[in-house]
């Protein structure tokens, strides 16, 4: 899409976010995004307390949901197992946050703690599936064993000598303080120069926070994956022995993305633990780690946008279906059937590349059939 | 207690162990290993089964009536479900897995409303032997006999029958069985209902030792899948024997050698570590090994 | 340049669902009603054991407010029950904690079966300063200000019952257990109980969740021989230990709390799998005296559908109970002040398991437990009633909880007089 020099700098900067490997790259479409998250920042001031809250919650579901859409979505690695960053990163930022709360008086070390420690894990892990050539049905099976491993090892710290510092891991009633003097596990409050600011996983000024963070990383990632970087992981998706003939070493760029993908998780992760200031292993199940890749399937694992859209609507339906007691699980059991079957390529994708198709249209009528458009097509 | 007795009871958990990956795994290789669909819903199926054969049992049926009541029973759902939703989504793994999960809330939430949160299970039958002073349970033996036939059965079906013989080349090659006048789509939805009954069967022998409730089968989907996949598709029956061996190997000597935690453990690690080294399972890792003797 | 707009869709999917919550979620003019949420497993799992309890919170409340309700701020005003389904979902409790406390503005919080359910909503109802009812068994010494249980504890049931046990068959003893903080700490409860009566633990092992082969285990418990078992086997894998057992012909007689009384297993497997197992409930239907047989024909009236009235059933009944009573005592729902009206040693005389007491200072209850043993034919006797025990385990090791609540949770380790017991070789 080439922009003419003389484009407008906002325009520039819009082009590096925009190409064939998302949906939406027009204005009409930036209008409408620009829109939605003026909506978003604007909810602390008409939605209660509580809609705010469950909204931060929302907004930390759906980077995790981001996290695996890079590597499913866009790499072609799907793991059963992403909640499992997503724990460790949890457990991290509460047991750094517990030890260092009172010297350091932030959490900014246990913050970066909570994305370094699943990227490292991942590293370890990765490095053994991808450089033993592991794929498809294997490394979703491997991650759900791995996950299931650290479930099994959490639960089981139960008794008080599993301590790390100041924090007991607490087996099923999860993590807390080691004795009544150990500092609660703490909300987020990061510190700079001096200064500290806590932000409450019940107020506002957390929920403006998530919301910064998940535009940062919608935006992060949709430059990635529309970047030289996002080709070859969309290479290394269609064809891995085609990508590797042709000079790349498809295991490390694999590895490189699964490690991104794993530090997402476990920020979403330390995020979740600062929200809630508590972190259990029941995360690592097989349940949660299912319906991480419920979202994304629901909502079209090869568009960012699209996951986030079906994240937020899922989530939001299934705490409301909690109100109607015993038919709730079977009522989203239906809507995931048919939703599937609906839109096996996921609902949120197939209604944007239909809309994007009337409106496209409607606009040009021109007979020049763009990329995303094709895209659109064959979703 | 004699040594003899500690050595037969090593033996006797080793074979338990194994029956019970191989009946919770056996109808899902057909499904997974032949036909590429993430079936969440098996130990649905498994339920399914269960509330069969023991609503048979309490209203006056032998057992072995009321099993393969079950397995018919679990056989026509599986029918149901492939006509209606499978059958979108052959060879579409993560599709089927998310939709089968769906399937699977359905299945078990409406068993919930309507048969109620628990039913009563079957006695245990055939008592119980002694090996040099200790007792077994005869009736962990016959799961594991059960097992073994279902899996031959299995074999046989799809080694010797015509529906075998055009099963798997509907398997192999869609379009080409069906220019030579198979029907794919019935044979698909025959394979489906088939291992729908063997997870039937599974369920109603599982009765007889579980307590039985709408969520009964969840317990036995992860670790079935693990089995099934461990084993690989290259040889799927193989695969699972294979997968199977070594598992319960595994399990039995670990938690005999320290506990039934580090025996649950080990099963899970070990798994892990088959599949870093045999990155497409057992079966492949095994032909490989062959062709390559072979070729010296 | 093509379009599409999936951020629009995005909005109005959000704004959507932020209308359809926001229309259920008005909170009451100026609270013309007393809110009860509780949130219980209806669906998924654990719904076996925790539907009956929801049972006993619509009976309570039916009964209260067909009595006209409570007179509170000089009215009376009627209890709205809002029940929010778990679905055994830890993450759930948290969230749906969330809802009670802000969107519902609920006056009390009562949640929780496991005690991973119990932690999720208990940390998130007792930070905004609500508060929370736990209402069946527990392994006790949560020490909060917010923080109130219903349910019989260790005292109640351990300590009493193996003492029995012990007088009855001996004093060797093996413990087997799912391995996770409930049964960690009935462990612990259990090695008191035998260094108090004079038993002897020959075997202690814990399992994780998902172990149904026993027969390694069974081995095991043959070779020590003990007088008599203690199990806290956990979930529909573990208690297959039952049938396995009997077909290996382990006839031990057997202690366990955590059978029977919560999912009535009795009901579900075929007999004799469970025959020779004692039990120590607060209250289950098949426990006697009037109230009990009361309580259990009004569960029926109301709910046809009952397979069996277990102790949640009861202990939820008794919680709304209570609360009712101590908003009469405070003349309002103000948090502070109800609190201290149950702090003043609220009494359910005519409780479902016999005469009931809150203990101000412990935040648990006086109660009546019963020692149940299983025929043959899965019908259960009488084998004694334990009588009224008074929890003390709290005030032994110095805390007061209407002084100052120290907001955490103790456990045997934390009685110096019982120090000797836990150390205890096996």
């Amino acid at each position: 899409m080439p922009q003419s020099p003389r484009a407008a700098l906002p325009v520039r900067i819009l082009a590096s976010f925009n190409g064939p490997q998302t949906l939406g790259n027009s204005r009409f479409f930036w209008c409408c995004w620009l829109v939605a998250i003026l909506a978003l920042a604007l909810l602390p001031c008409f939605a209660s307390r509580y809609h705010v809250l469950t909204a931060s919650n929302f907004l930390i579901s759906s980077i995790l949901a981001l996290s695996l859409c890079l590597i499913w979505g866009y790499c072609g690695i799907l793991s059963l197992g992403q909640a499992a960053f997503f724990g460790v990163g949890g457990y991290a930022y509460g047991i750094v946050g517990i030890n260092l709360i009172e010297p350091m008086g932030n959490t900014d070390l246990a913050l970066l703690a909570g994305v370094l420690a699943p990227a490292a894990f991942a590293a370890c892990i990765g490095g053994l599936m991808f450089y033993s050539r592991l794929k498809g049905v294997y490394v979703a099976i491997l991650m759900l064993v791995v996950s299931l491993l650290l479930g099994l090892f959490m639960r089981q710290t139960a008794d008080p000598s599993y301590t790390i510092g100041g924090a007991y891991l607490g087996g099923m009633n999860g993590l807390g303080p080691a004795t009544a003097s150990d500092p609660a596990l703490p909300s987020l409050t990061l510190g700079l120069a001096g200064y500290a600011v806590e932000f409450d996983g019940r107020g506002r000024d957390f929920y403006w926070f998530v919301l910064g963070v998940g535009i940062a990383v919608y935006l992060g990632l949709r430059w990635l994956v529309n970047s030289s970087f996002g080709y070859l992981l969309v290479a290394c998706r269609e064809d891995l022995q085609r990508t590797e003939t042709f000079g790349y070493d498809v295991r490390l760029v694999q590895l490189g993305v699964f490690c991104l993908s794993a530090a997402l998780a476990g920020l979403s992760g330390a995020l979740y633990t600062a929200w809630g200031a508590y972190i259990h292993p029941d995360g690592f199940s097989v349940a949660p780690n299912i319906l991480v890749v419920i979202w994304v399937a629901v909502g079209g694992r090869k568009d960012l946008t699209s996951v986030v859209v079906s994240t937020l609507a899922l989530n939001a339906i299934s705490i409301e279906l909690a109100a109607w007691g015993e038919i709730s699980l079977l009522a989203l059991g239906v809507i995931l059937v048919t939703a599937m079957l609906a839109a096996p390529e996921g609902v949120a994708a197939t209604l944007g590349a239909w809309i994007g198709g009337i409106v496209g249209r409607k606009r040009a009528g021109s007979a020049t059939s763009s990329v995303p458009a094709r895209l659109g097509a064959a979703l | 207690m004699e040594l003899s007795g500690q050595i037969f009871s090593w033996v006797y958990q080793y074979f338990d162990n194994m029956a019970f990956l191989l009946l919770a795994a056996s109808g899902l290789i057909l499904i997974y290993g032949m036909m590429g669909v993430i079936n969440m819903a098996h130990g649905e199926i498994m339920m399914i089964g269960a509330y069969i054969a023991a609503s048979a049992f309490h209203a006056g049926a032998p057992a072995p009536v009321a099993i393969v009541a079950a397995g018919v029973g679990a056989g026509l759902a599986g029918v149901v479900l492939e006509r209606l939703v499978i059958r979108h989504f052959y060879n579409q793994l993560l599709s089927s897995l998310v939709v089968t999960w769906g399937l699977s809330l359905i299945i078990s939430q409406a068993a919930l409303l309507i048969l109620g949160p628990s039913i009563m299970n079957m006695p245990t039958p055939f008592g119980s032997f002694s090996v040099g002073g200790f007792s077994f349970g005869v009736y962990r033996m016959v799961l594991f006999a059960v097992a073994v036939a279902l899996i031959v059965a299995v074999w046989a079906l799809f080694r010797f029958t015509a529906f075998g013989i055009a099963a798997r080349a509907a398997m192999e090659n869609p379009r080409m069985a069906a220019a030579l006048g198979v029907d794919t789509k019935r044979i698909y939805t025959l394979t489906f209902a088939i291992g729908c009954a063997l997870g039937g069967i599974a369920g109603g022998m599982f009765a007889q030792t579980a307590t039985i409730s709408p969520f009964f089968g969840q317990n036995y989907t992860p670790m079935a899948f693990i089995t099934v996949v461990m084993g690989g598709s290259a040889n799927a029956i193989l695969g699972l024997i294979y997968a199977a061996l070594y598992l319960a190997g595994v399990q039995t000597v670990a938690s005999n050698v320290f506990n039934p935690y580090v025996g649950y453990v080990s099963i899970m690690a070990s798994a892990l570590i088959a599949l870093l080294v045999m990155p497409a399972g057992i079966s492949d890792f095994i032909q490989r090994r062959r062709a390559r003797a072979m070729e010296r | 340049m093509k379009i599409s707009t999936r951020r629009g869709l995005s909005l109005s999917v959000l704004t959507l669902g932020l209308l359809a919550s926001a229309a259920g979620a008005t909170p009451a003019m100026a609270k013309d009603k007393i809110v009860v949420c509780t949130i219980d497993d209806l669906s998924g799992d654990f719904s076996i054991m925790s539907t009956p309890k929801t049972y006993g919170y619509r009976l309570a409340v039916k009964e209260i407010n067909d009595a006209g309700g409570v007179e509170v701020d000089g009215k009376k005003k009627l209890i709205d029950l809002v029940q929010f389904d778990g679905q055994s979902d830890v993450k759930r409790y948290q969230e749906l904690a969330q809802r009670c406390v802000f969107d519902k503005e609920a006056d009390v919080v009562m949640a929780g079966y496991t005690g991973a359910e119990r932690e999720a909503a208990r940390r998130e109802v007792v930070r905004n300063k609500t508060i929370y009812w736990h209402n069946n068994q527990g392994e006790g010494g949560i020490a909060d200000h917010y923080s109130f249980f219903s349910g019989p504890t260790p005292e109640q049931q351990v300590l009493p019952a193996i003492k029995q046990m012990i007088e009855k068959f001996g004093p060797r003893m093996t413990f087997i257990g799912a391995d996770y903080n409930f049964c960690r700490a009935i462990g612990q409860w259990v090695r008191v109980a035998a260094g108090l009566a004079g038993g002897k633990i020959e075997m202690e092992e814990y399992f994780p969740f998902g172990v149904s082969q026993w027969q390694a285990t069974i081995d095991k418990i043959k070779g020590v021989n003990p007088d008599f078992q203690v199990h806290c086997l956990v979930g529909a894998e573990q208690v297959q230990f039952y049938p396995q057992a009997q077909a290996a012909g382990l006839k031990t007689p057997v202690w366990s709390n955590v059978t029977i009384t919560d999912g009535y297993e009795h009901k579900r497997f075929a007999p004799p799998s469970l025959a020779n197992i004692f039990v120590p409930p607060g209250y289950i239907e098949d426990v006697p005296g009037e109230a009990s047989k009361t309580f259990a024909s009004k569960i029926r009236a109301m709910f046809p559908e009952t397979v069996y009235v277990n102790e949640h059933a009861a202990f939820g009944y008794v919680a709304v109970k209570a609360m009712a009573e101590a908003w009469k005592k405070a003349g309002t729902t103000d948090t502070e002040k109800t609190i201290a009206a149950l702090e003043s040693d609220i009494s359910i005389p005519d409780a479902p398991g016999g005469p009931w007491s809150m203990r101000g200072s412990q935040h648990h209850a006086a109660m009546h437990t019963y020692l149940f043993k299983v025929n043959d034919d899965h019908t259960l006797s009488l084998v004694s009633d334990l009588g009224m025990t008074e929890p003390t385990f709290l005030t032994d090791i110095g805390v007061d909880m209407r002084k100052k609540a120290p907001n955490r949770q103790f456990l045997p380790a934390d009685n110096p007089a019982w120090k000797q017991y836990l150390s205890q070789s096996n």
